[in-house]
């Protein structure tokens, strides 16, 4: 796997050599049409705790990456030494200032977390699910009949995102606008417009928090205004470090899962007649699938030098977490790359774990469940438009560009 | 040791003997007694190791902190006997403690 001809690859010299992979998956050319079929030949051969020189989620240096559900369990449920609090991510380079709570360790994540968890309960999920129905039925008011559409475009990112701005107080009117923004800043052009992007964002944001102050309404932004924490007001500056993590966790992310759990049933007829025929069973189809094609993985860095199951890391190296590979361990998954929707119920790692776990998968999972329920109902069997090559962003949250689907719109409601 | 029991939403009994210091959560966990799922590992931040406590013990075992009572609003089918397992430490004092566990964790 180490591949010595390369100049460029520096190994600090702690680091045992059987631990060095060369995992670079976006870099692989078959990366673009069939990112899980990559990864999964790494998974085949990466050992649980691994090193790889370059990994594109690092500026200018290697990282470790952690494969195996243990010790993935183990990263995240121990802030220290695996911490938040240094910045890791290239993609955030352009931020100078940070995401809350996720860029916060405890004890002083917990108090921003505490701001953010009722807003997003299942109590409070189930106070906006007719809306949830109500928007994944405008979309799909707009394609049933015609038999076609790029489910990416039409649905996937749309549906999502309507509710996001919806929860957060954003004039409707604006979506055009709002949805450019989406574009740009997850899978945009280049760094310049992504900075761009990023200042215009900030810039309405700002403009948005003071309105909700001034005239407060019953939504996310509002609630956070009033938010205590330490017993003291929360600042305006917090409420947007808060908004800014809602905005880049919560959209990408169920954008892609939709485009994978889609592609799945669509080349999967048996699947979607086995939903079809039993409608409760949705539910844990989509933990399945987030299961095999799950999303997002987690950064941290070390705080500190650490003797991790006998191998020595080193203040500052970080360390990224694949859920991809995690919910293929075998150990914890028989059978690990077979699609069974009746596999007893373990948790994956799709949402992370430890005191960071995703603090929106209760809207995350709504939002699956409705919007494939609704398709099943609405949609006759679907598949990818014959000759149609759906293919992947290659940064960010692993996601499709494109789904072509097609099914006999004459036979949907 | 503490005896902790554990009953499960078909009334199957869990009786565990727990060290003190850990918390109920980590009891169940660590003895395979099933339906406390603890996604975020005890950090009190996922509301998936939701137990009732038995009534007989409610104001017996300390009271939830605010932020248990945040954190449990990210629990399903919450009563006036809800906690965390996870924010509960065990004591000598618990021997004898039960919970019941919910149906399903969100």
């Amino acid at each position: 796997m180490y591949n010595t001809s390369k100049p460029q690859f520096k190994v600090p010299p702690h680091v045992p050599p059987h631990l060095v992979m060369d995992f670079q998956e976006e870099k692989d050319p078959g990366f673009a049409t069939d990112p899980f079929g990559v990864l999964r030949r790494l998974a085949e051969n990466a050992p649980p705790l691994l090193y790889t020189p370059e990994h594109w989620r690092c500026v200018g240096t290697g990282c470790w990456v952690v494969t195996s559900d243990e010790y993935a369990r183990e990263v995240l449920q121990n802030p220290d030494p695996f911490c938040n609090t240094i910045r890791f991510s290239r993609d955030q380079a352009q931020w100078t200032r940070r995401l809350l709570p996720l860029e916060s360790d405890p004890p002083e994540h917990m108090k921003y977390r505490a701001a953010l968890a009722p807003l997003f309960s299942p109590k409070a999920i189930d106070a906006i699910e007719r809306d949830v129905y109500r928007v994944a039925n405008e979309h799909l008011d707009k394609i049933a009949k015609s038999g076609h559409t790029d489910f990416m475009h039409t649905f996937a990112r749309v549906f999502p995102g309507t509710i996001f701005m919806m929860m957060m107080g954003m004039p409707l009117e604006m979506k055009d606008q709002f949805f450019y923004w989406e574009e740009k800043v997850f899978h945009g052009g280049t760094f310049e417009e992504k900075q761009q992007v990023a200042k215009d964002i900030v810039s309405f944001m700002t403009d948005l928090i003071q309105e909700k102050r001034r005239k407060p309404g019953e939504d996310i932004i509002t609630s956070l205004t009033k938010a205590k924490v330490d017993g003291r007001p929360i600042t305006d500056d917090e409420v947007y470090d808060i908004c800014n993590t809602l905005y880049f966790a919560g959209l990408d992310t169920v954008n892609a899962a939709q485009g994978h759990i889609w592609r799945y049933l669509a080349e999967h007829p048996e699947a979607q007649a086995e939903l079809r025929a039993n409608p409760p069973l949705v539910r844990d189809a989509i933990e399945e699938l987030l299961r095999v094609h799950s999303v997002n993985g987690s950064s941290r860095v070390l705080k500190r030098d650490y003797d991790f199951h006998g191998v020595q890391m080193k203040a500052g190296e970080r360390v990224w977490i694949n859920p991809e590979l995690t919910g293929w361990d075998p150990k914890v998954y028989p059978d690990p790359f077979k699609v069974d929707f009746h596999r007893s119920a373990t948790p994956h790692l799709a949402f992370g774990g430890g005191p960071h776990r995703c603090a929106g998968s209760h809207l995350a999972r709504r939002e699956l469940r409705i919007g494939l329920s609704e398709w099943l109902r609405r949609i006759p069997e679907w598949r990818i438009e014959p000759g149609a090559t759906p293919t992947y962003f290659t940064d960010g949250v692993l996601s499709l560009r494109n789904l072509p689907l097609v099914w006999d719109g004459s036979k949907a409601i | 040791m503490a005896k902790i029991n554990y009953i499960e939403f078909d009334g199957t009994e869990h009786v565990q003997d727990v060290k003190p210091g850990l918390s109920v959560m980590e009891g169940a966990v660590k003895n395979d007694v099933p339906g406390i799922e603890a996604d975020c590992g005890g950090a009190g931040s996922c509301g998936t190791c939701h137990v009732y406590l038995d009534e007989a013990w409610l104001g017996k075992i300390g009271e939830k902190s605010a932020i248990e009572e945040a954190m449990l609003d990210f629990a399903e089918n919450v009563e006036f006997n809800s906690r965390l397992s996870c924010q509960i430490k065990i004591t000598e004092a618990m021997d004898g403690l039960i919970v019941r566990v919910p149906e399903r964790q969100c």
